[in-house]
C-alpha cells in the first residue's frame, strides 16, 4: 500500500440519507482510516467544504434541483472514480414520476405558493453525468460498499451482479412467495447481492436492487405469471415501476402480455 | 442584509438558514429547506394499500420504521382492522429499537462533538474512543432490533397491515430481554453527560405528542385533552423553502423527547421516570436545548421498556398469527412517536383498497415554526457580539437540538 491515502467524499441529492447512514454504520470505516481521507461528508463533518478533488466520490440521491444539475457536474470534474450509490442515484429512485407533469405534480402540493427553487423531475445520476460505478439497493447492503471501497483499493474494479433475486433465495431454501401464495414477489426480474433478504421475512421482494441488466430482466414472463395470478396491467406495472420508473423496457413488456390475450 | 449561512453539517438532509438584518439588528431568520420536492403524498394516491407503507419507509432512512408503523396504523384504521396486543407490542418494540438508534446516533455522533469541541466524532475518538464506541454499541443494539422487526436495518418491510411477514422467536427475544439490561449502565452515563448542557435556543410554550407514549388515537397537549391534528394544528406554505410550517392556535409548539417526558411522565419505566424527575426542574423550562437531555434519558426508557415487552411476549408465547385485511372505503389516521417527535399519516381509501387521500406531516414540519423561533433568540444574542463563524457553529447547535430530519420536513400537501 503506498503513502498517499485515498480521497472519499460523500455527496448527497435529494434523498432519505439511508445510503451514507448504511456507510457511517459499518464499523469496517474505521479500520479504512489509515488509508482513506475523508474529505468531504456533510453529515458527519462540520468542517466540510465544498466539492474539493477526490480519488473516489460517491453521490446519493436523484437529480431533482437545478442546483443539484451543477453539483453533479462539479463533482464528475473534480472526482477520479465517480460512484452513484443507492437505488435514488443509479434508478431515480421511489420518488421518480415519468407519467405526469412536473408544473401539474407542484400545483397540487404548493398551490400558486412560489417557492424560490428551480425544482425538476428526479432522475439517476447518470442522465446528467458519466458514472463509472454503481452501488444498488435502497439502501445498498454493507457489503457492496465494502466490496466496492475494497477493489478501489488494491487498485482493482468491481464487477456488476447480472443475476436475479431468486437465485440467492432458491440457495437459502426459501418457500417462494410468489409462486406458493400469489405475492407480487418481483424477485425474478430484481438484481441480487442482498441475500434474498425480504422473501427470507416471508415478504415478496419490492425490487429495490433495480432491475438485472445486461437485458436479462424478463419483466413479460413475471408479468405473464403476476396475471396469472390475478393481478391487473395497471398493478403490475406500477409495482414494477417502484424502483424502475426510467427503465425503457419495462411497460412495453408488459403491455406485450396483455395485447397477445386480446388477440 | 441578508447574512446567508453555508449548508447545516451533522443534521439529516439539506437545509440552511438566512439572517436578515435590518439598521443594524436581527429582524428575522427563515429556516430554508433546500432539498428537491419528492411529492410522496402523490406518489401513493391510486395505489393499492399493498405497496404503500414500503414507499413511505423511503420517505427517512433514520425514522422509516416509524414511517411503516404510521402508515400501516393509518391503513388499518381506514379499514376498521383491529389487531391483537401481541402485534401492538411487536410494532412498539421495532418503534423502541429506531429511537435507540436515532437518539445514539444523534447524541453520541453529532451532539458530543459539540460538548466535547470537536468537528466531528471521529476526531472526538480520539481522545474520547471509549464513548463513541459506547454510542456505536447502543445504536448497533437499536439496529437489530429494528431489523428483527422492521427486516432490516434500514427500509425494511416487514411490517405490514394485519401482522408482520415473519414474527421473531423465542431465541431473539431472550437475546433482547438480556442485552436491553446489560446495556442500561451505558445510556445511564450518557444521561450524565447531557445534563452538564446549558440553556439554549428559545422556550417552547407549548408541547405535542401521541397520547400512548410510542404511538397514539389521538395527540395531546398540555391540557391532556386528546384532538385529531386538523383540529387544533394549522399548516401554512413558505416561499423560501420546499417544507411548510404548523401552528397550534397560532404559535409555534415542539414536538419530541422533551414533550414526551413533560407530557407523559407518567407513562414511563421506573428508572427512567427517577431521572425524570431527578431533572425535572431544569427540562420543565421548556428550553429546547433541553431535548438533548431528554432523549438520554429516553435511551434508558427504551432500553427497560425493551426488557418488558420482551419479557410480556415470552411469558406469553408468540402466536404469529397476521388479522386478515378486508379493504374497503374508509378514512383513517395513524400518530406514531418518531424518535424527534410526533408523525401522522393520514389516508382516505376507496372500496378497492387504493388510496384516494394522504396527508403526511413529519416532526421537522411541525417543529419549523419553533426552530425558527430559537434561531431568532440566539441570532439576536450573536450578532456583533461574536464572529459569522462562531454564529454559524452556535446556531448549527440550536437547530440540532431538535435533532432535525430534514429531508423527511420536505412534506407536500392537500388536497
Amino acid at each position: 500500500m503506498s503513502e498517499k491515502k485515498i480521497r472519499i467524499g460523500f455527496y448527497a441529492l435529494t434523498s432519505c440519507y439511508g445510503c451514507q447512514l448504511q456507510f457511517a454504520m459499518m464499523d469496517e470505516i474505521l479500520q479504512l482510516i489509515p488509508n482513506a481521507e475523508i474529505v468531504c461528508w456533510y453529515m458527519l463533518e462540520r468542517d466540510s467544504k465544498e466539492v474539493e478533488p477526490v480519488d473516489i466520490a460517491f453521490i446519493e440521491g436523484s437529480v431533482s434541483t437545478e442546483e443539484e444539475v451543477e453539483l453533479v457536474k462539479e463533482v464528475r470534474e473534480k472526482s477520479k472514480i465517480v460512484v452513484a450509490v443507492g437505488a435514488c442515484a443509479t434508478q431515480g429512485g421511489v420518488q421518480s414520476w415519468t407519467d405526469k407533469p412536473l408544473d401539474e405534480l407542484w400545483k397540487t402540493v404548493y398551490g400558486d405558493g412560489k417557492v424560490k427553487f428551480q425544482p425538476r423531475m428526479a432522475k439517476p445520476v447518470e442522465e446528467y453525468i458519466k458514472v463509472d460505478y454503481r452501488l444498488y439497493g435502497c439502501p445498498p447492503e454493507k457489503r457492496d460498499f465494502l466490496y466496492a471501497i475494497g477493489t478501489f483499493l488494491v487498485g482493482s474494479w468491481p464487477e456488476d451482479i447480472d443475476y436475479p433475486v431468486c437465485l440467492e433465495c432458491r440457495l437459502r431454501g426459501n418457500t417462494c412467495v410468489l409462486i406458493e401464495r400469489g405475492e407480487p414477489c418481483l424477485g425474478p426480474i430484481t438484481r441480487a447481492g442482498c441475500d434474498a433478504r425480504c422473501p427470507a421475512f416471508n415478504v415478496a421482494c419490492i425490487g429495490c436492487r433495480g432491475a438485472i441488466g445486461y437485458d436479462v430482466a424478463w419483466f413479460d414472463s413475471l408479468a405473464k405469471t403476476f396475471k396469472e395470478k390475478g393481478y391487473t396491467k395497471e398493478e403490475i406495472i406500477e409495482r414494477m415501476k417502484i424502483f424502475n420508473a426510467h427503465n425503457p423496457k419495462l411497460e412495453e413488456m408488459v403491455n406485450k402480455i396483455f395485447q397477445e390475450v386480446k388477440e | 442584509m441578508i447574512i446567508e449561512l453555508r449548508e447545516f453539517t451533522r443534521v439529516e438532509g439539506n437545509g440552511k438558514a438566512e439572517i436578515v438584518i435590518e439598521d443594524g439588528e436581527v429582524k428575522d431568520v427563515r429556516l430554508k429547506i433546500i432539498e428537491g420536492p419528492r411529492f410522496f403524498e402523490l406518489l401513493t394516491i391510486g395505489r393499492h394499500y399493498y405497496d404503500v407503507p414500503d414507499i413511505e419507509a423511503r420517505i427517512c432512512a433514520i425514522c422509516y420504521l416509524a414511517h411503516s408503523v404510521a402508515s400501516v396504523m393509518g391503513i388499518e384504521r381506514a379499514f376498521g382492522v383491529e389487531v391483537p396486543e401481541e402485534i401492538t407490542l411487536l410494532r412498539e418494540l421495532g418503534l423502541i429499537g429506531e429511537l435507540l438508534e436515532s437518539h445514539a446516533l444523534h447524541l453520541y455522533l453529532l451532539v458530543a462533538p459539540d460538548v466535547f469541541g470537536y468537528p466531528d466524532a471521529i476526531r472526538m475518538a480520539s481522545k474520547h474512543g471509549e464513548l463513541v464506541k459506547e454510542g456505536i454499541a447502543l445504536k448497533a443494539f437499536g439496529n437489530r432490533i429494528r431489523e428483527l422487526i422492521g427486516g432490516r436495518e434500514i427500509h425494511g418491510i416487514n411490517v405490514k397491515p394485519g401482522g408482520f411477514g415473519r414474527y421473531p422467536t423465542t431465541e431473539e427475544l431472550e437475546a433482547i430481554e438480556r442485552e436491553s439490561a446489560a446495556f442500561l449502565r451505558l445510556a445511564k452515563r450518557a444521561v450524565r453527560l447531557f445534563a452538564s448542557l446549558g440553556p439554549y435556543g428559545e422556550k417552547a410554550e407549548h408541547f405535542l405528542a401521541t397520547d400512548n407514549y410510542l404511538w397514539g388515537e389521538k395527540l395531546i397537549a398540555e391540557d391532556k385533552e386528546s384532538f385529531h391534528y386538523a383540529e387544533r394544528i394549522e399548516e401554512r406554505s413558505l416561499v423560501y423553502s420546499f417544507a411548510k410550517q404548523s401552528l397550534y392556535g397560532g404559535e409555534p409548539f415542539f414536538v419530541g423527547s422533551l414533550a414526551r417526558l413533560l407530557l407523559k411522565g407518567e407513562q414511563l419505566t421506573p428508572e427512567a421516570k427517577r431521572l425524570l424527575e431527578e431533572h425535572r426542574e431544569k427540562l420543565s423550562t421548556g428550553y429546547v436545548s433541553y431535548n438533548n437531555l431528554a432523549q438520554a434519558i429516553e435511551l434508558v426508557y427504551a432500553l427497560e421498556r425493551a426488557g418488558e415487552i420482551a419479557k410480556t411476549l415470552l411469558d406469553r408465547g408468540i402466536s404469529g398469527e397476521n388479522v386478515p385485511v378486508e379493504p374497503k372505503e374508509g378514512e383513517g389516521i395513524g400518530y406514531v412517536e418518531a424518535p424527534r417527535g410526533v408523525l401522522i399519516h393520514h389516508y382516505r381509501t376507496d372500496s378497492d383498497g387504493k388510496i384516494a387521500y394522504s396527508n403526511i406531516i413529519t416532526p421537522t414540519a411541525l417543529n419549523h415554526a419553533m426552530i425558527e423561533v430559537s434561531l431568532l433568540k440566539e441570532a439576536r444574542a450573536l450578532y456583533g457580539e461574536v464572529d459569522e463563524g462562531e454564529m454559524v457553529q452556535r446556531l448549527e447547535e440550536t437547530v440540532r437540538a431538535f435533532d432535525p430530519c430534514i429531508s423527511c420536513s420536505v412534506h407536500l400537501v392537500k388536497f
